[in-house]
């Protein structure tokens, strides 16, 4: 071996000792595998040797060794490098798995479903991913699993999409998509993948979230606003019904099926709408008895979902031949009482999906409440119906009443009239002719005994009118002094004709009552007065006004016949006549009562006794929306 | 020319009364026992000034030719209602406008001062 290339050795070994001891010392020793130590250790070795070797040489003890330390120098290359390539590989291993490590320990805790597929092919699933699958992590890692078993028929080709653009190394959007589970049950889901390189490949990562509750809340939201439209544009029950039916069947794993509305009196349940059923078995179901076991089971107030041939022994009338596999019996409630039953069935599946059961039993609560309003409905408009027929058999009666009492008033007072102008004509021929004297005389008689019958029509007509109701008040602020006043001035005539002495204590105050009655019942009371004066005496009148804090009372005090206790008690009964020998009907008292008190006042008379005079006390209430 | 009244009144002794009252006036008196007849009279052109109308007659009464008087035939002629019931003339006036209300048992002056100024006679 020349010089130069021992010497080049001697430098590369040097400088490869120096490397080596760097690494040795550098490399934390419990991170270094066995084939490391080994190498090192052997590094050691060769370099005490070569050393050995030159201090023997330099020594000039011995150069023994000097043909061989050319053979180890040389043999430390490929060591070297293996050793070198060793150590990275380790540490390449050491971060991808600590990497690995840290990606398992994030995608476990996921509430998420996260898988990696690669080349079509799942080479890791999380927690979730089992959990909502069902499938285990062996079964997802078998070599016959194909993946798109995992994907709803609907949902495969927009999967295949998916994977196209990912397999051209383009990034795809997420997408919603249904997945089945190992036991058949449909998962919606938002998936959203990612390309990644995993085991040195291309691999699909892909994150799956479960929004197959959040699509059920916003189905049953969908279906009760859809439910609110048709409940609120229709006030026919059987359209509400079979549009509330209609929207059922869209749901999943249900194709036909009907309502029964529990019948009140019979306690029957019959059917009222129906869908997707042959006339056979619409025939064969259309009415259970109240004792048969269907009503039974329905009346024990529990939804049923079963087969259907696990619920037909328990039925009245199994009908095999509709080919119906699952059925769904859901008592409808309102207030807790069942009042009908929605049923559906399938003739395609053996389970209905959970997903349609709950919608159904949305369905169900709307078709309580439908049954309800609409019942409540109907029977308003009855009652508005039969208040609107008695109105028009009042307004008959009123009106037939009206037409009665007009006919009696005129067939009673038309012959008084008739005899009052026949005793005119009379007046008229006497005084033509000039017979004056006994003539004059009879038909004056005549004339006041006419007078006498008008007035005892009148007030019979007028009480019959109040007792019927007839009588209208109109009530309106009224000035109490000032009705008095006008009472007084159209008694003037006779006032003055009898010499009678008025006083009178008035001052403003505003009732709420009606004035023409209001006149009838001060006509009547100072007529009264007037009538049963003592005609031996110089009449007086006193009439004052007593306002007190709630009421105002009038009083009108003669100083005529008066009354004794028991005549006090009895004026006011209808036909009393305290003496027989004064004109009148003895109703009007009892009419001045009745309207007095229908206006909200009362009437009582004081009196000390016979010859006593006779004070009237009028009440009426200041607060009724009059004040003084 | 005598100016024409128009006696709605099923009652003959009554129109017998009309007739003895008015008959200082020099008028025209037509006499109708109901509402139709007293329609026929005013169908056939007759001008007529004044209208004296009973309220309960057999075939029509007042009321009913009131509003047809007012109502249909758009007549605007005077009409003095002649009742003895105070009720059914406050309803005869809430039909269609009436010029007076006469009430049979008050004092016949009433109804002559009323004709008189309808008249101006």
């Amino acid at each position: 071996m020349s010089f130069g290339v021992v010497s080049s050795i001697d430098l590369i070994s040097v400088f490869a000792f120096a490397c080596a001891l760097f690494f040795a010392l550098k490399i934390p020793h419990n991170t270094l595998d066995r084939d490391s130590r080994l190498f090192i250790s052997l590094c050691f070795v060769i370099y005490c040797f070569i050393g050995i070797s030159n201090v023997l040489e330099h020594g000039q003890i011995t150069d023994y060794f000097d043909r061989y330390e050319d053979y180890f120098e040389l043999l430390f290359i490929p060591f070297f490098l293996y050793f070198v390539y060793s150590v990275r590989m380790q540490s390449e291993l050491k971060e991808r798995q600590q990497s690995e490590e840290k990606f398992r320990s994030l995608a476990e805790q996921s509430p998420n479903m996260i898988f990696i597929n690669k080349m079509g092919r799942i080479v890791y699933v999380n927690q979730a991913c089992e959990q909502t699958m069902g499938y285990t992590v062996e079964e997802f890692f078998s070599p016959e699993f194909d993946f798109l078993t995992l994907i709803a028929p609907e949902s495969v080709e927009i999967t295949k999409q998916s994977f196209d653009k990912h397999n051209k190394g383009e990034e795809v959007i997420p997408y919603e998509y249904t997945l089945i589970a190992g036991d058949g049950r449909k998962v919606e889901a938002i998936i959203t993948t990612k390309l990644i390189t995993y085991d040195g490949g291309k691999a699909i990562l892909g994150i799956i979230t479960d929004i197959t509750e959040r699509k059920r809340m916003e189905m049953i939201l969908q279906t009760q606003r859809d439910l609110g439209v048709v409940l609120s544009s229709t006030s026919d029950l059987n359209e509400a019904l079979t549009r509330m039916l209609e929207t059922a069947l869209k749901k999943e794993g249900i194709d036909c099926g009907g309502i029964y509305i529990l019948d009140h009196p019979t306690g029957n349940l019959n059917l009222i709408v129906h869908k997707g059923l042959s006339p056979a078995f619409v025939e064969a179901v259309s009415c259970y008895d109240a004792d048969s076991p269907n009503t039974r089971m329905v009346m024990a107030g529990k939804p049923i979902f079963q087969r259907y041939q696990e619920i037909a022994p328990v039925m009245d009338k199994p009908h095999q031949d509709e080919g119906l596999r699952a059925m769904a019996v859901i008592p409808v409630k309102h207030k807790n009482q069942v009042i009908a039953v929605f049923n559906l069935a399938s003739h395609d599946f053996d389970e209905i999906p959970q997903s349609t059961c709950d919608i159904l039993e949305v369905i169900a609560a709307f078709i309580g409440s439908a049954i309800a309003r609409i019942r409540a409905e109907e029977a308003l408009r009855q009652a508005k119906e039969e208040l609107e027929r008695q109105n028009e058999e009042l307004k008959a009666l009123d009106k037939l009443k009206d037409g009665i009492i007009r006919d009696v008033t005129h067939e009673l007072k038309t012959p008084v009239a008739k005899q009052n102008m026949q005793l005119d004509i009379l007046s008229r021929i006497t005084k033509k002719h000039g017979l004056g004297g006994e003539c004059a005389r009879i038909i004056q008689i005549m004339e006041s005994s006419i007078k006498r019958q008008e007035s005892v029509i009148r007030n019979m007509l007028d009480l019959a009118r109040l007792e019927a109701g007839g009588q209208k008040y109109h009530e309106e602020p009224v000035r109490l002094d000032q009705v008095i006043e006008i009472v007084l001035k159209d008694y003037q005539s006779t006032i003055e004709m009898h010499g009678i002495i008025v006083e009178t204590d008035l001052f403003p105050v505003t009732i709420q009552s009606d004035e023409g009655m209001l006149f009838h019942v001060f006509s009547n009371i100072i007529n009264n007065a007037i009538k049963f004066r003592h005609k031996s005496e110089v009449t007086r009148l006193d009439i004052a006004l007593v306002k007190k804090e709630k009421e105002i009372i009038i009083v009108v005090q003669d100083n005529g016949i008066g009354l004794t206790a028991e005549q006090q008690q009895q004026v006011f009964e209808r036909f009393y006549q305290a003496t027989a020998s004064v004109e009148g009907s003895g109703v009007g008292l009892n009419i001045t009562r009745k309207i007095i008190n229908d206006l909200g006042g009362s009437i009582w008379l004081e009196s000390p006794g016979l010859q006593q005079g006779t004070a009237v006390h009028v009440q009426f209430p200041l607060e009724r929306g009059g004040a003084a | 020319m005598k100016k024409i009244v128009l006696v709605v009144e099923d009652d003959n002794d009554i129109q017998e009364y009309y007739k003895v009252i008015l008959e200082d006036f020099s008028l025209e008196l037509l006499f109708a026992l109901d509402g139709e007849a007293a329609l026929r009279f005013i169908d056939s052109n007759e001008k007529i000034d004044l209208i004296l109308l009973d309220i309960v007659m057999p075939v029509m009464d007042g009321e009913k030719f009131l509003r047809i008087l007012r109502h249909e035939r758009k007549l605007d002629i005077p009409v003095i209602i002649c009742t003895v019931d105070e009720v059914s003339a406050s309803r005869m006036e809430k039909i269609a406008p009436v010029q007076g209300i006469y009430f049979k048992l008050s004092e016949i002056d009433d109804l002559i001062d009323m004709v008189r100024r309808f008249l101006a006679i």
